[in-house]
């Protein structure tokens, strides 16, 4: 049976308006294998740019007070 | 260590009985989207739990989210006396589900799933109406995104 629509759905479409056609027709090209590599690559790189921002803070952390 | 990847080939050589719901699954069912944690439903057999005990101990696991320092051991045990568990590990961060809002449990999961094969392994990988189903149940902003991805993704 289908679902009725509720006012989450016009949301919802409203967003799927917003996706790029061209980013999903690339990704969905790609092998699952090429999909999970990708996301390998996503998430190292996120991890990596958090882990420089923490060390960033902790020298700023370590420099005590500072003076003008 | 490559983050998720080598949680699924350490669970797929441990021969972990599970299906990739989350994230994961939306990228590998086809949309770029970027994830740091897996987020697996797992099947409640004592088999298993013993097999996720293999898995994951060598990874050191522990709560995710909680003061550190607090006592917590993975074990078959533990895990048969529990049912969702978010995890950190060497690995990544882990979710795992004994059961799925909007799914239901492994038997359910493993339902709406389908596998995919990747460089001579394979996963069971939640598929569309799974997804929307357990997207729906979680009802976050993002999960309304992700909603609309899949629904983009039925349209191709």
């Amino acid at each position: 049976m289908e679902r009725e629509r509720s006012s989450l759905d016009d949301v919802i479409d409203l967003f799927a308006k917003d996706i790029d056609e061209a980013q999903l027709q690339a990704h969905l090209r790609r092998t699952p294998a090429e999909r999970l590599e990708w996301l390998v690559q996503m998430a190292t790189f996120t991890l990596e740019g958090r882990r420089a921002l923490a060390g960033h803070q902790d020298a700023d952390d370590d420099a005590g007070p500072r003076t003008r | 260590l490559q983050v998720i990847k080598t949680l699924m080939t350490t669970l797929v050589r441990e021969r972990v009985e599970f299906v990739v719901v989350g994230g994961v699954a939306l990228n590998l069912r086809g949309y770029a989207r970027a994830t740091l944690d897996l987020d697996v439903c797992y099947a409640r057999t004592q088999e298993n739990y013993e097999s996720l005990e293999r898995a994951l101990v060598p990874l050191h696991p522990r709560l995710r989210d909680v003061a550190p320092g607090l006592p917590f051991t993975l074990d078959a045990r533990t895990l048969k006396s529990g049912l969702n568990f978010t995890l950190s590990t060497d690995a990544g961060d882990l979710d795992l589900f004994g059961e799925l809002p909007g799914v239901g449990g492994f038997a359910q999961a493993r339902a709406l799933s389908s596998p995919l094969t990747m460089d001579g392994w394979t996963v069971h990988v939640l598929d569309l109406d799974g997804l929307e189903k357990a997207k729906r149940a979680a009802g976050r902003a993002k999960d309304l995104l992700d909603l609309a991805a899949i629904e983009k993704l039925r349209g191709v």
